[in-house]
């Protein structure tokens, strides 16, 4: 695998199609433009940079700009719904290292989501102890949490384990009930305004720069833990355990390694979301803010941190587009139904996406970009395919 | 005597819920998390169909399972069957975004209105003199059992139920041998969708009809579940257990926790004996 022969400095990385003769005309640009694909890799260079080619680069940057631009674009709701995203952006890739990455099943996004945001609530109430303490700690909460579930985890597959995760939804969400009717006797923990030191996030623009921050962090995160050894024994677990296991993977460390690592995530990603509504409630922590979780990563795509992103964004907006949707049609279903609307098109996306394109936006992302890199052609050359 | 009643009414209920489980897990490896919303959507149905009917009973009753079975079948057709073959949770995914799709049709169609099936006589039953039951909660019983029954005598000792194990045991076996797979499998679904209605019309004409109440297809899960996914005797008794857990939670220890009791056992039950009380080992793939 290491050999010196297979390693060329990026450098003086010599594309092996170069020698073809260079063709004239008004394609001839775009006829470079596939010297190198996205697809081929030269090197170890190439494949571990973050941002693979000029093109890539320059999307990247504009999209940085866009971003640091948003707040002063966009009214003060849909920057909210931003915000809303972003956390949101947090635990799927989370979730998704989990699940799409992993290959464990996981109904308990809701419970590591509670725990996060109610060992945070527990500090705030009882010590009202600043973030710099309950966010780490809520971390930790999750990755306990984690260990926990992870340990069934070892005997269980698939069927067997989603519904243990299903069973520590309820066991979850009843512990914090019975603690927040214990400890406050009222709709939920109030939670101070998140600061950290002297700096406090007072404004929706404020939190819009954290979440973008924490966002981003997590898709680096996400992208380069798919590099890594661990990242790399979540993805053969998935693929085939037992051959896995022959390859000198240890399975025992990779699924407790999965469910601590996504769960440590997903409880800081709740505790931020409590910080930013400023309550904690456990009626908020239901099944169906698990499976919404789950529709992000699926209508996304398992296992791609761009689906993760693109779903949460979705999942998110969803109800806000269905209502702006129906009011440009001037279509009025009335107070009652319109939850109705809004389930009926979550649910049709979700069984669409599973049986029509099971690897979700990110897939349909992948083939339109490399339809319009390749246009006017249709394949890439043979000899230039991925291997 | 009432809440004797009481308990084995829900029991019989949770259990003719999770035979509808256990039949569809049985032969399409699916484990169906839309059956409580199958059931409320079935309660709903028959109110609607009674309307049709003109107000009889038998006839509502009758038109829905005949539109059940139909609705069964054609969500195999559609939902199911793609997806055969493909990882275990794609199964639970669909039929959670099939129960999720159920709860906005029941906003949709019926704007999640608080409804009671009229199925008849409400007061109390006397069995003999000084021994009388609630009439709902006998009916219940003695409703959700009968079918229990019929279908546990569909499947062990009917033609089609033979086919239904048969695929059960091995699909690619019961086709070579001539069976039609699709049939089997689109008639199981069949008859947990006519368990699901039968079982939600009952259920309706003693608590009321709500999307909240499709939270009866978690205890139908974890009756299924605590008795053994593969096996029908293991649904009745795991439904009895969870209906009898209930009423203990509710009468000694608190109302608040009367739902989660049975799952906290059910957790119990998957770290001791992950198989169920009378499922069969193997089924549990382990690593």
């Amino acid at each position: 695998m290491t050999s010196k022969l297979e390693t060329r400095p990026e450098s003086r990385a010599p594309a092996p199609t170069s020698q073809l003769p260079e063709p004239a005309g008004g394609v001839a640009t775009r006829v470079r433009r596939l010297r190198e694909p996205s697809t081929l890799t030269v090197g170890y260079g190439r494949d571990l940079r973050a941002v693979r080619g000029r093109f890539a680069a320059v999307c990247a940057l504009a999209a940085l700009v866009v971003a640091l631009l948003l707040p002063t674009m966009i009214g003060p709701f849909h920057l909210h719904l931003v915000n809303l995203s972003l956390i949101a952006v947090v635990g799927a890739v989370a979730l998704n290292l989990l699940v799409g990455t992993a290959g464990l099943i996981s109904l308990g996004q809701a419970a590591f989501l509670a725990a996060g945001a109610f060992s945070a609530g527990a500090l705030v109430h009882y010590s009202s102890a600043p973030a710099i303490v309950t966010l780490p700690a809520a971390t930790l909460a999750g990755a306990v949490l984690g260990l926990i579930v992870g340990v069934p985890s070892l005997r269980l597959k698939h069927l067997y384990l989603a519904v243990t995760t299903f069973v520590l939804h309820f066991a979850v969400v009843l512990g914090a009930t019975a603690f927040q009717a214990q400890a406050v006797k009222s709709a939920g923990i109030v939670m101070p305004p998140l600061s950290f030191g002297p700096v406090e996030l007072e404004t929706r623009t404020d939190w819009y720069y954290f979440a973008l921050f924490l966002a981003l962090l997590s898709v680096v995160i996400g992208i380069n833990l798919l590099r890594t050894r661990v990242g790399r024994s979540w993805a053969a677990l998935r693929d085939r355990d037992i051959a896995a296991e022959a390859l000198g993977v240890s399975i025992t460390r990779a699924k407790l390694s999965a469910f601590v690592f996504s769960s440590a995530m997903v409880s800081f990603a709740g505790a931020v979301a409590g910080y930013y509504s400023g309550v904690v409630s456990a009626e908020s922590y239901t099944l169906e803010l698990a499976i919404s979780y789950l529709a992000m990563i699926i209508i996304g795509g398992l296992g791609s941190v761009l689906g993760a992103v693109l779903g949460a964004f979705l999942i998110t907006w969803l109800p806000y587009l269905i209502d702006e949707f129906l009011r440009a049609g001037g279509i009025d279903v009335g107070p009652g139904r319109i939850s109705g609307v809004h389930g009926g098109v979550f649910a049709l996306l979700i069984l669409g996406f599973l049986l029509f394109e099971p690897r979700g936006l990110a897939e349909i992302w992948r083939r339109l970009r490399t339809y319009i890199s390749l246009w006017p052609f249709r394949y890439v050359p043979l000899e230039r395919r991925e291997r | 005597m009432d809440e004797l009643s009481l308990v084995l009414a829900l029991g019989s209920l949770y259990a003719l819920l999770g035979a509808g489980i256990v039949v569809v897990y049985r032969t399409s490896r699916v484990l169906n998390f839309a059956q409580g919303e199958l059931a409320v959507v079935g309660g709903y149905g028959v109110t609607t169909a009674m309307t049709v009917a003109g107000g009889s009973v038998y006839l509502g009753l009758g038109l829905t399972v005949v539109v059940a079975a139909v609705l069964g079948a054609a969500i195999y057709f559609f939902l199911i069957r793609p997806i055969l073959g493909e990882a275990p949770y794609v199964g639970v995914l669909v039929t959670i975004g099939l129960a999720i799709f159920l709860r906005s049709v029941m906003v949709f169609i019926w704007e999640g209105r608080i409804e009671i099936v009229d199925l008849g006589e409400t007061g109390p039953w006397d069995i003999t003199d000084g021994l009388s039951v609630p009439s709902t909660n006998a009916r219940t019983f003695i409703g959700c059992t009968a079918t229990f029954i019929i279908i546990y005598l569909i499947y062990q000792r009917s033609r089609l139920g033979v086919r239904m194990r048969a695929v059960a045991e091995n699909v690619t076996l019961a086709a070579q041998r001539g069976i039609n797979v699709d049939v089997a499998i689109g008639m199981a679904w069949a008859v947990a969708v006519v368990a699901a209605a039968v079982g939600g019309a009952l259920y309706g004409s003693q608590a009321l009809l709500s999307v909240p109440a499709a939270v009866v297809g978690v205890k139908a899960i974890t009756a299924a579940l605590i008795g053994g996914l593969d096996s029908l005797k293991g649904a009745y008794i795991g439904g009895m257990v969870v209906a009898a857990m209930e009423y203990f939670t509710t009468t000694q220890i608190n109302a608040r926790y009367a739902d989660i009791a049975p799952i906290l056992l059910l957790l119990v039950v998957l770290t001791l004996r992950p198989w169920g009380m009378f499922g069969t080992a193997e089924e549990v793939e382990r690593v």
